[in-house]
């Protein structure tokens, strides 16, 4: 059986071109409690491996990423990071039960994409639930 | 409950045959009872709006196979993190690769009759260990 692993670090930086490459889009799922980064629709063939407590990013089978989740968005990942809160009830205080939110290039959407894949990758230096990744083929 | 496993034979689909083949006439996706008996089902509405953001929900034998059976004969039952009263995080292991225990989830809403499906998906980690009350079951 062949292994690939790669580092959660190392994974959690790819995020960024990923997300500009792919046209990645944020989805609250208000329903769920979820927030979805990722393509408007999630692609096959990946699997959801768990960076931090707050959040899992679906990986291909090479390892790259192609989606990130945060479960319980507004009840435990803004909570322990207030500085979203403001940006939050900017994009996200609409009653629909799902908002999907574009991020522009410049002005508040960017601030919010800048700031959480920041918040992405500190987390996955401070509190890792794993060191590294492996898939098997 | 006798519990049994079995999987579907469907093939995988793309994603437009996914969403062509959920469009049929018949609302519910998936129709069963729970491990205490109480009836579930998963309403192709509902598959049609998670899986877009759920990869796992746009392979049929996922919800004919695992998903079905996290209902049926779960390994163990959490309330949700979120609405611990009117939801539960159903957990059916699945297979142990390089120590990581990947799971079936499914959230299951019981505050309704039937009760339904949320969504689910197959994570690695369990979210609510430690931080809900196990309810069924043993997670270890």
């Amino acid at each position: 059986m062949e292994k690939t692993t790669k580092s959660i670090l190392d994974l959690v930086k790819e995020i960024p071109n990923a997300a500009s490459e792919q046209g990645w889009v944020f989805t609250l799922d208000k329903d769920e409690g979820a927030l979805f980064y990722g393509p408007k629709i999630a692609p096959k063939d990946t699997e959801l491996f768990q960076v931090s407590d707050e959040y899992a990013v679906y990986l291909d089978k090479k390892l790259h990423p192609r989606g990130v989740v945060i479960e319980y968005y507004a009840n435990n990942f803004v909570q322990h990071h207030q500085e979203f809160k403001k940006l939050n009830q900017e994009f996200f205080s609409s009653s629909k039960d799902s908002i999907v939110l574009e991020p522009k290039k410049t002005g508040d959407s960017a601030i919010f994409k800048s700031l959480l894949e920041k918040t992405l990758i500190s987390d996955a230096v401070l509190s890792p639930v794993r060191d590294e990744v492996i898939a098997t083929k | 409950m006798a519990c049994f496993w079995y999987y579907s034979q469907s093939a995988s689909l793309t994603a437009a045959h996914f969403y062509t083949t959920i469009s049929m006439k018949d609302k519910t996706a998936l129709s069963t009872k729970d491990y205490e008996t109480e009836a579930v089902i998963f309403t192709k509405d509902q598959l049609a709006k998670k899986a877009k953001n759920r990869p796992e929900l746009q392979d049929l034998s996922f919800i004919n196979g695992r998903l079905k059976r996290a209902i049926e004969c779960p390994d163990f039952v959490y309330r949700d993190f979120e609405k611990p009263n009117d939801r539960r995080a159903h957990y059916l292991k699945e297979y142990l690769v390089n120590g990581v225990q990947r799971y079936t989830k499914v959230i299951v809403a019981i505050d309704q009759k039937p009760r339904f499906v949320v969504t689910a998906y197959r994570p690695d980690y369990v979210k609510e260990r430690g931080k809900t009350e196990l309810i069924y079951g043993k997670d270890n």
